[in-house]
């Protein structure tokens, strides 16, 4: 088994760091009163711009979503059911799959199309959450990037902080806003709706820390067609995607589209 | 491959103008502040001291009216207590939550002290005002420029030029407010605030020139990403060469300006033309960076309402400063410095 070209995953690691990073984050996040790992923690999490502590989460578990944009048909469920389901203002979401045509100019292929599902990366490194400065948005120890909008200020520097353009300033609570990985349906023992709804089945979400589960079998039996967006921003992004074209991964050098004005 | 935008969502702007009026007045205060503490150690009547009310007004009224701006960025103004109840010392904005008090409050002190004329104490609190000063440009200054996602604002010359240019308006607004402000005819110090404008006009083509070379060389990012929105797109064309036209205009100006007296109209036209071009780098800064996609081609359209969020927002910082000057002057009339009460 090779998994070593899996980017960033605690499911590719070897088995060694993983038990590592494992035993790092039960200290971290439930601090069982070993006071010199906490202690050497601390110093870390107060240097400007480093992660402060994750909060306490679906113990064990290191959420991730598989994208596999080669059963994405652009059908928008996705951008539909999340829309029902958590509610954001219209012409805001919180997912939704970008379209593009494309034309590879290989002899006799004809232009193309490819859809791209977009959402929350929930980074290991996301930028959002050091820069918040009310600690609003904050990420748990099972990888959920959460924000708390009783707290936050809506300063939108979360936003700009994203590479991802996947936080917005909500026009309804005039907080900032984003993918929760439906963690309230997680917790309940239900799927995502966008991952419910996909009607080609093409996003996954599962327990990366644990071998067993779905998306760590198939990020096993897919590692050498695994991608992230943007790797060199250095966010450690836990939505991977198989089928993503490289002129996608880092941002789009094209043409855009006849665009309406924006509602204001 | 050729790729073809075909569907994406609208995203708007996060920051809103009230952020520029912000980063402007803020700008001017820090620079104003750092001017008026080292005129403060200039001899009784020498051109530093007559320089020096013009500086300390204009302090006193970026330093009230830009906290005004700055919470009204926030989309949830009546929160802002959740800085000092959250305090989140990785963050630069929260830093600058504590910071900024401390600075408005030194800074009004300071006025106080130079309307007192109470030299002792004035300069020992300039001391501690100018060390309040390069902490607010530090950061502002560090606030934008750690956001790696914008590489436009991931260089380290966007707090240079957020400080020289803001040094650049505090100058300009010295220029214009010294017009209403009670002096003998004569007295404003026009030379020495020239030789301060072409230092500063000077030190900002030097850091054009720098960022130039250097991100040519180097191949940053954010020298690259410039290069090609330069190359891409019409608007950003427009606003490399009006920076560039606008900085040989100001140069011509500043070169021009005549030693008295301070209310004609060259001075009046110098003086708006330094405001205006800290001003312009601000919005270009903020308002343009914004419609770049972080992900997508093209540039985002992004309109400017008319409302609190947009042109009446930025209308009304402009009246709460022009009002903050009419009740700065009228004060000064009506109860002048005291040293001024024992010259006469």
């Amino acid at each position: 088994m090779n998994n070593s070209n899996l980017p960033l995953s605690s499911a590719a690691s070897s088995p060694d760091s993983a038990s590592k990073r494992k035993t790092l984050r039960a200290l971290l996040g439930l601090g069982v009163g070993a006071s010199t790992a906490v202690a050497s923690i601390e110093p870390a999490a107060a240097a400007i711009g480093s992660q402060p502590p994750r909060r306490p989460g679906a113990e064990g578990k290191r959420y991730g979503m598989l994208v596999d944009i080669r059963r994405c048909i652009g059908c928008q469920a996705c951008t539909v059911s999340c829309s029902m389901e958590n509610l954001p203002p219209i012409g805001q979401f919180r997912t939704t799959v970008l379209q593009y045509e494309v034309n590879s100019h290989e002899a006799g292929a004809p232009p193309a199309m490819v859809s791209l599902p977009r959402l929350c990366n929930h980074c290991d490194n996301p930028p959002c959450v050091p820069v918040c400065p009310v600690q609003a948005t904050f990420q748990r120890t099972d990888g959920v990037v959460l924000v708390d909008n009783d707290r936050c200020v809506g300063c939108g520097y979360c936003v700009q902080a994203c590479p991802y353009d996947a936080r917005f300033i909500n026009h309804e609570t005039q907080t900032a806003d984003k993918c929760t990985f439906c963690e309230h349906r997680l917790e309940a023992g239900l799927l995502p709706a966008c991952v419910e709804s996909c009607v080609g089945g093409a996003r996954k979400i599962g327990d990366l820390n644990d071998p067993d589960s779905e998306i760590s079998t198939l990020m096993r039996a897919n590692s050498q067609a695994l991608k992230v967006l943007k790797p060199e921003q250095g966010t450690s992004p836990h939505v991977y995607y198989i089928g993503l074209p490289d002129e996608f991964v880092s941002g789009i050098d094209g043409q855009a589209g006849v665009r309406v004005l924006p509602h204001s | 491959m050729d790729i073809i935008e075909l569907l994406t969502p609208a995203y708007d702007a996060a920051w809103l103008p009230w952020a520029v009026q912000y980063f402007f007045l803020i700008g001017i205060a820090a620079t104003a502040a750092l001017l008026a503490a080292g005129l403060s150690f200039g001899k009784a009547d020498s051109a530093c001291a007559r320089l020096l009310p013009a500086v300390v007004s204009v302090l006193v009224v970026t330093v009230i009216a830009a906290p005004v701006s700055l919470l009204a960025d926030l989309h949830q103004p009546g929160r802002f207590w959740h800085f000092y109840a959250h305090p989140s010392p990785w963050s630069w904005m929260s830093l600058g939550a504590f910071l900024l008090p401390v600075f408005v409050v030194s800074a009004l002190a300071f006025a106080g002290l130079w309307w007192l004329d109470r030299q002792k104490p004035l300069r020992a609190l300039a001391i501690l005002l100018a060390l309040s000063a390069i902490s607010i440009l530090v950061y502002t200054g560090a606030e934008v420029m750690v956001i790696r996602s914008r590489p436009l604002w991931d260089t380290v010359f966007l707090p240079i030029n957020f400080a020289l240019t803001g040094l650049l308006g505090t100058l300009g607004a010295v220029l214009l407010l010294a017009r209403w402000l009670p002096a003998a005819p004569g007295e404003f110090p026009l030379a020495l605030l020239r030789r301060l404008a072409l230092a500063v006009v000077i030190a900002l083509m030097l850091t054009a020139i720098i960022w130039l070379v250097q991100g040519a060389a180097s191949e940053s990012p954010s020298f690259t990403a410039m290069l090609k929105l330069y190359q891409e797109f019409g608007a950003w064309q427009a606003a490399v060469l009006g920076s560039v036209l606008g900085g040989l205009f100001l140069t011509v100006l500043v070169v021009k300006l005549p030693t008295a007296p301070v209310n004609d109209k060259l001075p009046w036209l110098t003086a708006v033309a330094m405001l205006a071009a800290a001003w312009a780098f601000r919005w270009i800064v903020f308002m343009a960076v914004q419609t770049v996609p972080k992900f997508g081609a093209g540039l985002y359209l992004q309109s400017l309402p008319w409302g609190s969020d947009g042109v009446l927002g930025m209308v009304g910082v402009f009246g709460l400063v022009a009002t903050l000057i009419a009740a700065l002057t009228y004060v000064l009339f009506r109860f002048p410095p005291r040293r001024s009460l024992a010259l006469s």
